[in-house]
């Protein structure tokens, strides 16, 4: 007993005493930063205090949060209520609307087979990279034949890269800079794109000529005696092409004649794209040679 | 008795602050930020109770933010332990406590806070950029934080000066 009293008056005395909130202050901070420092250099969660505490802790954190939430989500729920008849309301009119939409629906089926053309062309152009780029200089008079865009071999454009803009296929990366690039656009006089229909895809090549660049035209030359556009006369780049990446809209044959020689046909290509305001472009930085291997690996 | 009564004041003060904090504002969507109740409670114990349950409470409110937050055990710890420290070492050093004073120190206290939590912040990973921060997180939290920060004291005063817990006898003055 007098033994147990002298540990504990020793104790009182001598260790009690001397804890002081300095002395706790400090071997807290001592352990707050070593547990700071420890998480920051192994980024180690999976044995911690606070996974152990978590373990006691979450499931009331889960109860009181459905209280919580409860508590002041339901008058919210209630202005949705009202909210959501208005909604119906505008459904059922919306509905009846449809209703009659779907007597023409015939004409939209048709629609609907070439919308799903594009939507393919869509999806395939949204597999390649592209970078934004903008132009600033023009070496045509009001015609961007060849122009230079404010990319370079920084962002990591290269020769070769094709170079499209909301419409279609503008040009291709002929010359490049560190921090610019010179396009030279599809109507260029002596650029020729091997191209194809969308549809059927018949081969045919559209090259660029000078007389008709002003207004927009190109000529269609090398296409068989029975190239056929029918009723979508898009064309698109081939994928024979070495350099250009196929499905990109080109513009849209037109004037298609049959030749003298009867074998082959020829006429214009009104381009997609308008080459009189060209302002912003975008740079396709996948390239055919590297689409070519990723295909083959697959 | 009175470390008793005072610890049970403690308890129930950080059980509701840290409850309305983490699990009920969060809920109020008309609240662009939340106050910070626990900073209110980890100072109001500083200076009514000492340095040394400041530093225990800030202790206690840091671990518990730090295990239902950041994820980093000792992070919250640390800063409100000190400031909660702080706070009673002033507290015992102060003749009277005089309101715009103790809006001033609770002033200082958040800025502290934040400035630890930007400035360290990326110690537990987390990334802001100042203007953000600034706008979107600290200037409504410090105006919301000092709004909230004389009914809660009030309260606590009160509860304390009739259970005559207070450490610090010296009158409360408005100037």
């Amino acid at each position: 007993m007098t033994f147990f009293s002298a540990i504990k008056t020793f104790f009182l005395n001598h260790v009690v005493s001397r804890i002081t909130s300095r002395v706790v202050i400090v071997l807290l901070s001592a352990v707050c930063v070593f547990s700071i420092l420890y998480h920051y250099f192994t980024r180690d969660d999976s044995v911690s205090i606070t996974t152990v505490l978590g373990v006691i802790v979450v499931p009331f954190q889960e109860g009181a949060n459905e209280v919580g939430s409860f508590l002041f989500r339901s008058d919210e729920k209630r202005l949705n209520l009202k909210e959501a008849r208005e909604r119906i309301d505008a459904l059922e009119k919306e509905n009846l609307e449809l209703r009659n939409k779907l007597a023409n629906a015939g004409e939209v089926l048709i629609e609907n087979e070439e919308f799903r053309a594009l939507l393919r062309a869509k999806e395939r152009l949204s597999k390649y990279e592209m970078q934004e780029a903008k132009i600033i200089g023009n070496d045509g008079v009001n015609c961007f034949e060849r122009f230079t865009i404010n990319k370079g071999t920084m962002d990591g454009v290269r020769i070769d890269m094709n170079v499209i803009n909301a419409d279609g296929l503008v040009g291709i990366v002929t010359s490049v800079g560190l921090n610019y690039a010179v396009v030279t656009s599809i109507i260029e006089d002596n650029t020729s794109v091997s191209a194809m229909t969308r549809h059927g895809h018949q081969n045919c090549i559209a090259s660029g000529d000078l007389s008709g660049s002003g207004s927009g035209r190109m000529l269609l030359s090398n296409a068989l005696a029975d190239f056929d556009t029918g009723s979508d006369n898009a064309l698109v780049t081939s994928s024979i092409s070495d350099k250009y990446l196929p499905g990109l809209l080109i513009g849209y044959a037109e004037d298609v004649v049959l030749n003298p020689d009867k074998l082959t046909k020829s006429g214009t290509v009104r381009t997609a794209v308008d080459f009189t305001s060209l302002d912003e472009v975008l740079v396709i930085t996948t390239m055919k040679e590297a689409l070519q291997e990723t295909e083959e690996e697959e | 008795m009175t470390g008793l009564k005072r610890l049970l004041v403690i308890l129930i003060s950080v059980s509701v602050m840290a409850f309305l904090q983490m699990i009920i504002l969060p809920n109020v969507e008309f609240l662009i930020a939340l106050p910070n109740l626990l900073l209110v409670i980890v100072m109001a114990s500083g200076f009514l109770y000492g340095k040394a349950y400041g530093l225990f409470v800030g202790a206690f409110t840091g671990l518990l933010i730090d295990v239902l937050g950041t994820g980093t055990p000792g992070f919250n710890t640390l800063i409100l332990m000190w400031i909660g420290f702080g706070d009673g070492f002033l507290s015992e050093k102060m003749e009277s406590e005089i309101i715009p004073v103790l809006y001033l120190i609770l002033f200082v206290n958040e800025i502290l806070y934040h400035l630890y939590l930007f400035g360290l912040g990326f110690l537990v990973g987390n990334r802001f950029s100042l203007l953000p921060y600034l706008t979107d997180v600290l200037i409504p939290e410090i105006l919301l934080t000092l709004l909230v920060f004389l009914p809660i004291y009030g309260l606590l005063l009160f509860v304390s000066k009739r259970w005559d817990l207070k450490i610090n006898k010296g009158e409360v003055r408005v100037v």
